[in-house]
């Protein structure tokens, strides 16, 4: 993997995830644990039912079930109701996963998040 | 000896199990049917310090099988770490005892540094992510659960599972218990098992043969040359044996906790 | 803050078969071990991870000592902890039973290249062990002239072992 131009907080952003580190203020970085390979965003702005907010997220880009090939983890949880929630424990540390069905993992690690996203404006 | 501390009729442990089993720190993650069961008999046993997390509170349906609860508890809405806190300090009132109303994912730091970790959770994710929590810091982890499943009208299946799991050895996914199948659709069903039945005889049992686990984890009683543990308790024939299944899943090292998976990431002293 | 030192036991099995061994002309073998590292409040965990013996070669011969290693020894040690998130302990066994100690020596030497480790990984603790044929001492900088004894060891498997530095010995199958 190419290292491309700095990214927040130094930390150096490879070109596809260029387009996820202009949504987050801090850094932006692969991560693996288990098979699964995770996007780690420092400050992710995002819109919760209206409300911005910066959260510290995880998005695996490969997870084992065909139903949900792709996840998304907050480090909060936002308690909206949606579907389930679970309690995962990623990279020692707590995280908080909603299910939303079919973000393909053959898209961009942008069309991915947004794909997860969309399912809390 | 003396009137809290007579440890005479399980001398045969060794000559120092009194000691060792005082030094041990136990961190039980789930405090309902069969976590209770462990908590009471961890005190008995003479363990010197027990860790207690649970995020719930006690209902009604609970007093069926949670094991030191009374009446008064579901009129109080106790929280269930606290009601199995007063069971250990009643029987043994010198152990030190921390509590945590909590996902345990949340109260980790008490996990991180105790000596063996009980899984007493709902589901085959949460005991996913607690067995790699306790491969991440190197602690053996034992695994209890009970399931009553329906065969035809009017009847039930009731079984469960004791398993040992030790770091270095094979995982609850080497022995074929954690599969991505069983993963997967418990997921898929949003996790909702229904209401699960649990009940005070089968979870009584499968703690105690957690709590003989542990013991002979850590006293010199019985000598095991075994990795791992696996085994299944047949509700309805009453009977316990070892499971066959790591017999065909089982070979070779683990391989699902890579190097790169031990302890804290991102570890920084300063 | 208590820091406690866990290993499996295979993993210690390995590392004492190691330091067993004859050399050409030490008296005694030594290594390194890498290890990660976890924290509570209240202490300060440290995870054996993998052994590194000093290579035959990578010996001075120095009669005077049980063992002495030469710099291309340290500099691989350096090296291991510039590549990867470990903290370093060096490691070497004393031939008795019952607690060991450092030998003045030990930690005069050990003053000379443990906190060399924080130029190359200052963010890990560093340290060094020492086993006996059954017991083990050791240890821990937690910045380079912040040293602490390991209070507590571990030993995870078959059975389970736990040696309190502030408690004698509890001996299994003696």
């Amino acid at each position: 993997m190419d290292a491309a131009e700095p990214g927040a907080a130094g930390i150096a952003v490879v070109p596809e995830l260029a387009p996820i580190a202009v949504l987050c203020s801090g850094p932006v970085r692969y991560r693996d644990e288990d098979g699964k390979r995770y996007v780690h965003m420092v400050g992710l702005h995002v819109l919760v039912r209206g409300e911005q907010k910066e959260l510290e997220a995880l998005l695996c880009l490969n997870y084992p079930n065909g139903t949900y090939p792709t996840r998304l983890y907050f480090r909060v949880n936002l308690g909206l109701g949606l579907n389930w929630n679970e309690n995962a424990y990623i990279f020692a540390t707590q995280w908080f996963s909603w299910s939303w069905k079919d973000v393909k993992a053959t898209q961009s690690p942008i069309e991915i998040l947004a794909g997860h996203l969309e399912a809390l404006r | 000896m003396t009137l809290e501390r007579d440890f005479s009729r399980q001398s045969f442990l060794g000559a120092e199990s009194e000691l060792v089993l005082g030094d041990v720190r136990a961190f039980v993650a789930g405090l309902g049917g069969g976590g209770s069961h462990v908590a009471q008999q961890l005190a008995h046993v003479g363990v010197g310090e027990v860790r207690l997390v649970d995020p719930q509170a006690i209902e009604a349906s609970n007093l069926n099988r949670l094991v030191g609860a009374t009446q008064m508890d579901v009129k109080a809405h106790a929280p269930k770490a606290n009601i199995a806190r007063r069971l250990i300090r009643g029987v043994r009132p010198w152990v030190k005892v921390e509590t945590a109303q909590s996902d345990w994912q949340a109260a980790d730091d008490l996990l991180k540094d105790a000596h063996v970790v009980f899984g007493c959770v709902d589901g085959y994710r949460q005991r996913m992510y607690l067995e790699r929590a306790a491969r991440r810091f190197c602690l053996p982890y034992i695994d209890i659960g009970m399931d009553v499943s329906e065969l035809g009208e009017g009847h039930y299946a009731v079984a469960g599972q004791m398993i040992v799991s030790l770091p270095g050895g094979p995982c609850m996914r080497c022995m074929g218990f954690l599969t991505q199948d069983r993963l997967n659709r418990e997921e898929n069903a949003y996790g909702d098992a229904g209401i699960n039945p649990q009940v005070v005889w089968t979870n009584g049992t499968l703690a105690s043969l957690a709590v003989g686990a542990f013991v002979q984890l850590f006293t010199p009683w019985f000598k095991l040359d075994r990795t791992y543990e696996w085994l299944e308790l047949d509700g309805n024939s009453q009977t316990v044996s070892r499971s066959r299944q790591p017999d065909y899943s089982v070979s070779g090292p683990c391989p699902h906790f890579a190097s790169g998976d031990l302890g804290q990431p991102d570890f920084s002293l300063n | 803050m208590k820091t406690i030192f866990r290993a499996t036991r295979d993993f210690e099995r390995h590392v004492r078969q190691d330091l067993e061994r004859p050399h050409q002309f030490a008296a005694e073998r030594v290594g390194f071990l890498s290890v990660r590292a976890a924290s509570t409040g209240k202490a300060l965990v440290l995870l054996a991870d993998r052994y590194h013996p000093v290579a035959d070669e990578d010996y001075v011969d120095d009669r005077r000592v049980g063992a002495m290693m030469g710099q291309e020894a340290i500099r691989k040690a350096l090296e291991i902890a510039l590549l990867d998130p470990v903290g370093m302990f060096h490691i070497h066994m004393h031939e008795h039973r019952g607690r060991p100690r450092f030998s003045p020596i030990d930690l005069r030497e050990q003053l000379k290249f443990v906190p060399d480790f924080f130029k190359v990984r200052p963010e890990m603790p560093h340290g060094a062990i020492v086993f006996s044929h059954d017991r083990a001492a050791g240890r821990v900088w937690v910045g380079p002239a912040r040293i602490h004894e390991i209070g507590e060891f571990n030993t995870i498997g078959q059975p389970v072992d736990i040696q309190s530095a502030s408690r004698r010995r509890l001996r299994f199958f003696a």
